[in-house]
């Protein structure tokens, strides 16, 4: 379970996240919109524990364990993974090459035992039929060339592998067209899973049409605003976030 | 302090002395190789040796060159020694050219492939196959004073398709001062891989004495300055290779600089009509390391890469300069230079392609990259066209910079630790280049040498699926 508890943050000196209070239990999926500006990335990068991002106060825990005081590389072993609404390409490294070498270091920081590359071979065969990722991709330079859906598709393909206990989408259905975004869903709510906590953040209800959140939350101004069910996106998407963003309303 | 003037003339520098004891004059030269050797000694005595002001040499002083005196050689015996510890350490690669201190070991080759003739540059200029000097590099500075003062050369002419790559690996015996020359000739239609290696000198009186005569035994990886601690005291090795592609034949031509020396190379190379010729330079610093390509097409429809990965490490001094020349229409150049820049270390690229003005349709295209991960590394890049002629694409640029870290976040955040995803991002920047290399065993000797120099580099094999 992620338990954030009155996390105020800041990017350059600005505040941005300004007393977030949000709990996600184990096997929940929560949805997080707002308008531009209202910190829905900086709340994904405090999570993955990006540099710049200074946090001033408040907590954040997953299952009990302290994020807050772990780089990010220990994060990753202790279960979150961010998809980046913007996957970063990496000419020269392979994906396959890649995606073994982060396996085994975190598993490396779990005390499991690294996988050899037959057996990591056939797990990762396995993960990118989850997400229609071509063997060829999985070959290629780490998102180098990709398509918008292609790197999507492989930041999915890399949640699966990383089995994390918190997985934050960040934008995940920017740039997607309406069959990628049903291949990533699809991808997503495979793996759906009662030990894993998920974060999606978007700006628009459609993704939400493809996974369904157990909660909907909205963020304004560095905090969360309203809480509902499911139906709260469809109205956001109706109403706009209009009646959030005076405090007088 | 010394100032080193624009061109230094005899006085005076220790470089230029005579060895004692040395054998260059006792031989009963070639005629031909004389009246070349008379020359050059005129050119030194009139244009010297370079210094700052020269606009070649503005980034890279030769001062530290210039105060070496020549030692006396070492016995031929104990070359041969060395000569033979080098052709059984390499004994895997089939075909292996000692040069120790400079002397080109002709006659211990055996097992020489067919289409291969192996002679001493001497007797190359008694016979037939007297090699036409290249002449696009001028006899001027260390050039000339290679051609005054080599002591045995080799020509090596290739005219068969050969399989296996010919290995020339330098070697010293700690002789202060030793200047190396070799042509190499591939005739119409042959193609060939020619790897020239140069490895650090072991202690003097070392090699010979068993062991082995290997870079990766000799190379301290770790003592990047120059001059450090019990450092012995700098030599200096002057190596001109002149190569000649003949018409629709190919060449690969591979040079791996891992020397703790002060090295000066200078490579000239014509290509015929429609020759091709991949050069591939791999750099592991050095306290000095002065690479001067010259390459000039001289028959239509040829093509050339001219490529280059360093690293530079500790307070080393690594200068590529390359010179491309189409003299000839239809002709394509591509350069691609890539570095990392660590501690001191300093690189500079100079790149010039120039296209005459009856070199039409012409493709030149030349970039360099250098990637910098401290704040006190140096990169002078100066990469340019010089373009007389109108039917021409060509391209130029140029790059210096940090790591990304963006990217650095990306692989962390999938659970790499932050000095692997340093080591890996930085290894895959020149790693590309190396890929390159045709030969496996070089291939990887080289992709080895390079991870080892990474901070936290081990392991960067394997996770790129090599293991080593």
């Amino acid at each position: 379970m992620l338990k954030i508890t009155d996390l105020h943050a800041e990017v350059g000196g600005t505040p941005i996240l300004k007393g977030l209070s949000l709990e996600i239990p184990s096997g929940e999926v929560h949805a997080i919109m707002g308008p531009n500006g209202a910190g829905k990335s900086t709340l994904s990068y405090v999570l993955s524990g990006r540099e710049g991002y200074e946090v001033t106060s408040g907590s954040v825990t997953l299952d009990g364990v302290d994020l807050l005081a772990l780089p990010v590389e220990e994060r990753a072993a202790a279960g979150v993974f961010l998809a980046f609404q913007y996957p970063v390409s990496i000419p020269g490294v392979s994906n396959l090459y890649f995606m073994r070498a982060a396996l085994n270091g975190v598993r490396k920081q779990r005390g499991e035992e690294e996988l050899d590359a037959p057996s990591f071979m056939r797990l990762a065969r396995e993960k990118a039929k989850l997400v229609e990722l071509s063997p060829e991709l999985l070959k290629r330079s780490v998102n180098d060339g990709f398509s918008g859906g292609e790197k999507k598709r492989n930041e999915i393909f890399q949640m699966a592998l990383l089995e994390p206990k918190l997985a934050i989408l960040d934008e995940t259905d920017s740039g997607l067209d309406i069959d990628a975004l049903r291949v990533v869903s699809a991808g997503v709510n495979g793996l759906r899973d009662p030990k894993r906590s998920m974060l999606v953040i978007t700006h628009y209800q459609r993704l939400l049409d493809y996974i369904v959140p157990d909660r909907v939350h909205v963020l304004v101004d560095g905090k969360i605003a309203e809480s509902g069910g499911a139906e709260l996106a469809k109205q956001l998407e109706r109403d706009g976030y209009a009646e959030h963003r005076s405090p007088a309303a | 302090m010394i100032e080193v003037q624009a061109s230094q003339g005899p006085e005076d520098i220790a470089l230029l002395r005579p060895q004692p004891n040395g054998r260059v004059e006792h031989a009963a030269a070639a005629p031909s190789l004389t009246a070349l050797r008379r020359a050059a000694e005129r050119a030194l005595e009139q244009h010297g040796l370079p210094g700052r002001k020269d606009e070649a040499w503005r980034f890279t002083s030769v001062r530290g060159a210039l105060e070496i005196a020549p030692s006396a050689p070492a016995e031929l015996w104990s070359l041969e020694r060395a000569g033979d510890d080098v052709r059984a350490h390499f004994a895997a690669e089939a075909f292996v050219l000692p040069v120790v201190d400079g002397v080109a070991l002709v006659t211990a080759v055996d097992n020489l492939p067919a289409g291969v003739q192996l002679m001493a540059l001497d007797d190359a200029h008694r016979s037939s196959v007297a090699p036409d000097p290249v002449s696009l590099a001028p006899e001027r500075h260390f050039r000339a004073l290679n051609t005054a003062r080599f002591e045995r050369g080799a020509l090596l002419r290739i005219e068969g398709q050969l399989e296996r790559p010919v290995h020339v690996i330098y070697v010293s015996t700690g002789v202060s001062v030793a200047h190396a020359k070799l042509h190499i000739e591939v005739v119409a239609g042959a193609r060939a891989t020619v790897i020239e290696h140069f490895v650090s000198p072991r202690k003097r009186g070392a090699v010979g004495q068993g062991g082995s005569a290997d870079g990766a035994a000799n190379v301290d990886v770790d003592a990047g300055p120059s001059g450090q601690g019990d450092a012995p005291p700098p030599t200096l090795l002057n190596a001109v290779t002149d190569v000649r592609v003949g018409p629709n034949a190919e060449l690969e031509h591979v040079r791996v600089h891992r020397s703790t020396q002060l090295l000066v190379g200078d490579v000239a190379t014509e290509l015929g009509k429609d020759a091709r010729y991949h050069s591939r330079v791999v750099t592991l610093g050095g306290p000095l390391m002065r690479l001067s390509l010259h390459l000039a097409f001289t028959g239509k429809g040829g093509s050339a890469t001219l490529e280059g990965a360093y690293h530079v490490a500790g307070r080393d001094h690594v200068d590529h300069h390359t010179r491309v020349e189409h003299r000839a229409s239809h002709c394509t150049s591509q350069q691609d230079y890539r570095g990392v820049i660590d501690g001191h270390g300093t690189s500079v690229f100079d790149g010039i392609a120039w296209v005459h003005q009856n070199a039409l349709v012409s493709e030149a295209h030349q970039q360099n990259r250098n990637l910098l991960l401290s704040d006190t590394a140096v990169a002078h890049t100066k990469p340019h066209l010089e373009i007389d002629t109108d039917s021409v694409v060509a391209s130029h640029g140029a790059t210096v910079g940090s790591i990304d870290e963006d990217q650095v976040f990306y692989l962390r955040s999938r659970g790499m630790r932050e000095s692997q995803a340093r080591a890996l991002l930085t290894f895959a920047f020149v790693r590309e280049l190396l890929q390159r290399i045709g030969d496996e065993g070089t291939r990887k000797r080289v992709e080895e040498a390079m991870a080892e120099r990474l901070p936290d580099g081990m392991g960067l094999l394997e996770l790129f699926g090599e293991t080593a």
